[in-house]
């Protein structure tokens, strides 16, 4: 029988307000916010009035080509996903199943490599226009209508068959009943799809740098490497992160609002089969797409790689960029997690709301561009540096820069950014097990820790190893922050595909981008697979 | 003695979830909690169990202060099992490892036993999902069984059941709990269930404990109106207090208890439907509005010449029809309680 006691007992009390998760909560989300916090903080620079000089002699340009690229994806991604949703949603015919699903294929492909195989394909005295606002605008959508796509094909799918029918009982034709109900009842979706693709290009930092394009992202990197000024760059930087942000909080606001929309479950639509020349129109379309976002890029990556198999810059340099990869991607899928899981742990064991702001604050990251975390990372660095050299001084030992340029500030920006992605996934699966799994094992004699071995990390399981596999893809894939922040000869994938392209060696960017997209088709795979078979039970009253 | 509380509040914000509660639990009876939902039945039992932390009082649990006077002890040290509404069988475990959960090395024959009790031996290799809800409450319960815990805490246990089940379910876990001796604290809202099933019951309203006492007699003797109408159906009349017992419009009845000290006079009575018979060859006195078959009985809405609505339970031997006039008085030997 237990002793009765006081000491370890009572520190855990359930639901204090503030109490060791609520430290833990917002010393996390301090961390993620700090940089960001940084960069706003340049505006409270005693040199402010001269930065605005040298941001004010490129911003209008700058807010111009952003807007337009921004604005144009937004647009083109709407129109090109909804009218592929709208397809296999609605109508029937040759192949329509596997495009269903294969439409989904491009997110694998990053728009830089994308870009480069374009650029290397096209050669510099094409008659199409690819390095200008225009050029970006359609390489980005076709990386990233997919979002608008996903979210479309799920809303329409949501949406049953009686309200269609109910509609064509009044009078009104299946092709009007589609524009004037199934597409406004799916607004927010496509809203919110069209601007997740805004965001992908707001933050997009190698496709427009090689287009030659200068939006924020662009201008950011140039002012600090062009310009060294890093305070300049910070300026620029916050007004990115604050047009992201802006974004990010319509996109979450659409979402939010779709639910209402969302009817009541009912067998979803009988699609329409088209036969004859409409049919191989309907089929046209989509696979063109596909052909131009997916195929034929990885046909010509693949030529290249064959080619490039034996050059020496490949041959030499491809090892340490796949081993540097791994591990930055390692590393910070192994900080993450185990972030993310305190966070989740937080709010399993002292729900109250000052720990759900924490979590939500510890979320922002994702929707702040690489290249913006990148510069805080860099300035709050710096700072620590700094003071650790004072110290050092102090001491009368000279320590030089410990952090700055080091390994360590890219493994701190991928866990601001992608804190989120590993947060999210744990969330989700946790808010749905019971709380009286908990009180149950507790009461069978176990205490804290072992509920969390014992019940809660194997029921998490397939959480923690979807959410370690995003945070590992998109390190791998992420761009900006790896540039701005890698240390000497500590080139990875992403900026071996990055630093090859900008002295036009398609053929030496071939294998490294393979190798990434290699990656990157895992989760897409895993996503397909579960829309596969969404789509199959779907068909099956039809 | 299992449980012991005394003066235990709990508030939430601003209700007073348990207010002042103080009972015992002995050990190896079944001890029913009944109340209507929101009376804070199932905060107590987080109490005991230590899933809530009182703002007042003691609890000992088998002779060991647990809460109270400074003491806390965390609820993986209290030795309490619980079976929860909602069961929380461990989806990733087998059934003979979510009733091992609780077990220390070398005590798997324990594990056995507890799985033999419940009588789901042949089904220990399969997983919750895979077991019907019937089947899932008695891995629960063998779970909570299974470390030989000083009580067994149990959460509306067969709410989630379809009822045609609970009745034999109700029995079997009965059976369970009386096999393997156990004390156990069943929280019920349904008084059919707690009448059943207790030993003793512990009647709640509003975070109070209103009566406590075996089944038969807060059926019989209720403390107040309201356990009276909560605990089955009653007519409550008025009536007047002479001697041993009570007039009413319908007749008179005898005390259940000597009228020790009780107010002479105008009082209120309650009266059970199956305390009330007609009777023929006298003057009709009521007219049957309604009839309610159930099968072994019936249950008859009258009004009254006075003008009361009053409910009649008779065997289902004779029927009457709606529209049909009766004459009704209290049954032979009919006692009721005055209720205030």
């Amino acid at each position: 029988m237990a002793v009765a006691q006081t000491g370890p007992g009572a520190s855990r009390l359930p639901a204090a307000r503030f109490d060791g998760w609520a430290v833990v909560g917002i010393a996390v989300a301090g961390l993620v916010v700090a940089p960001l916090l940084v960069v706003v903080g340049s505006f409270f620079s005693p040199r402010v009035g001269e930065l605005w000089e040298i941001t004010d002699s490129i911003l209008a340009d700058v807010v111009v080509e952003t807007a337009i690229v921004a604005g144009g994806v937004g647009a083109c991604t709407l129109v090109l996903g909804t009218s592929l949703a709208a397809l296999v949603a609605f109508y029937d015919f040759p192949g329509r199943r596997w495009l269903d699903w294969a439409l989904v294929l491009p997110l694998a492909i990053p728009a830089y490599v994308l870009t480069f195989v374009y650029l290397g394909r096209l050669g510099p005295d094409s008659s199409l226009p690819l390095r200008s606002p225009g050029g970006a605008v359609a390489i980005l959508t076709l990386a990233s209508y997919p979002y608008v796509y996903l979210l479309a094909r799920a809303a329409f799918r949501a949406q049953s068959r009686s309200l269609i029918e109910a509609a064509r009982g009044l009078g009104i034709g299946r092709s009007r009943a589609i524009v004037t109900l199934a597409l406004p009842l799916a607004r927010p979706a496509l809203a919110a799809g069209a601007l997740l693709a805004m965001m992908e290009a707001l933050a997009e930092f190698g496709a427009v740098q090689l287009l030659g394009v200068k939006t924020f992202a662009v201008a950011i990197y140039q002012v600090w490497f062009g310009a060294f000024d890093r305070l300049a760059a910070s300026q620029l930087a916050s007004f990115l992160m604050v047009i992201t942000l802006l974004v990010l909080f319509l996109e979450r606001w659409m979402r939010g609002r779709q639910r209402f929309t969302q009817s009541e479950s009912g067998p979803p639509l009988e699609r329409v089969r088209l036969r004859g020349p409409r049919a191989f129109g309907a089929a046209f379309l989509p696979t063109l797409v596909l052909a131009i976002a997916f195929v034929g890029p990885l046909v010509q990556l693949v030529v290249w790689g064959f080619e490039s198999w034996d050059e020496p810059l490949v041959r030499t340099g491809f090892g340490t960029w796949a081993r540097n990869s791994l591990m930055l991607a390692s590393l910070a899928a192994l900080i993450v997690i185990p972030a993310a899981l305190l966070l989740v742990y937080g709010l399993r064991v002292a729900p109250s709301r000052l720990n759900r702001v924490t979590a939500r604050l510890a979320s922002i990251g994702y929707g702040v561009p690489g290249s913006v975390v990148a510069v805080g990372v860099l300035l709050s660095l710096a700072w620590v540096d700094h003071r650790i050299q004072d110290l050092g001084e102090l001491a009368g030992v000279s320590l030089g820069l410990l952090f700055t340029g080091s390994a360590l500030g890219m493994v701190f920006a991928y866990v601001v950014r992608f804190l989120a992605l590993g947060f999210q996934s744990l969330d989700a699966e946790m808010t749905r097990l019971s709380p009286n799994l908990d009180d149950a094992a507790r009461s069978l004699g176990a205490d804290r820790l072992e509920v969390m071995w014992r019940v809660h990390l194997p029921l998490l399981r397939a959480a923690l190893l979807s959410g370690a596999l995003l945070v590992f893809v998109e390190t791998m894939k992420e761009l900006p922050a790896t540039v701005l922040l890698r240390p000497l000869g500590g080139d990875t994938l992403a900026t071996a595909v990055w630093q090859s392209t900008s002295e036009s060696l398609w053929e030496a960017a071939a294998l490294p981008a393979l190798a990434i997209i290699a990656v990157a088709l895992v989760p897409v795979v895993v996503l397909v697979r579960t829309l596969d078979r969404s789509g199959r039970t779907d068909a099956l009253p039809a | 003695m299992s449980v012991q509380l005394t003066g235990v509040s709990r508030s939430f914000e601003l209700t007073k979830a348990v207010d002042d509660v103080s009972l015992e639990v002995r050990t190896g009876e079944i001890f029913g909690v009944l109340g209507p939902s929101g009376s804070g039945k199932t905060t107590l039992l987080r109490l005991i169990a230590g899933f809530e932390r009182p703002d007042a009082g003691t609890v000992i649990v088998g002779g060991e202060r647990v809460c109270g006077d400074g003491v806390w002890v965390v609820p993986e040290r209290r030795r309490i099992g619980m079976v929860f509404q909602d069961y929380a069988l461990f989806p990733h475990l087998t059934v003979e490892r979510n009733v091992s959960f609780g077990l220390k090395r070398g005590e798997e024959a324990k594990g056995r036993t507890a799985l033999e009790l419940v009588g789901l031996q042949h089904k220990a290799e399969r997983h919750p999902h895979e077991l019907s809800g019937g089947e899932r409450q008695r891995v629960a319960l063998a779970r909570a069984l299974a470390p030989e815990p000083e009580v067994v805490l149990l959460d509306e246990p067969f709410s989630n059941l379809d009822a045609t089940l609970r009745a034999g379910l109700r029995r079997e876990v009965e059976l369970i709990l009386r096999d393997a001796r156990a004390t156990a604290v069943i929280v019920t809202h349904d008084q059919e269930e707690a009448l059943s099933l207790a030993d003793r019951l512990a009647l709640m309203r509003d975070g109070r404990v209103v009566q406590v006492g075996r089944p038969e007699d807060v059926y019989a003797q209720p403390s107040e109106r309201w356990a009276a109408q909560f605990v089955g159906e009653v007519n409550v009349l008025p009536g007047v207090l002479r001697g041993e017992s009570i007039h009413t419009e319908l007749g008179s009845f005898d005390l259940v208890s000597p009228a020790g000290g009780q107010a002479q006079g105008l009082v209120h009575v309650a009266v059970r439907p199956e305390q009330l018979e007609f009777r023929g060859g006298r003057e009709p006195n009521a007219e049957v509005l309604e009839r309610e078959f159930r099968g072994h009985d019936v249950l008859y809405r009258l009004r009254h010449e006075a003008g009361r609505t009053l409910i009649v339970q008779l065997p289902s031997l004779e029927l009457y029809e709606p529209g049909q006039r009766v004459f009704v008085r209290p049954a032979e030997a009919a006692r009721a309680p005055v209720v205030d």
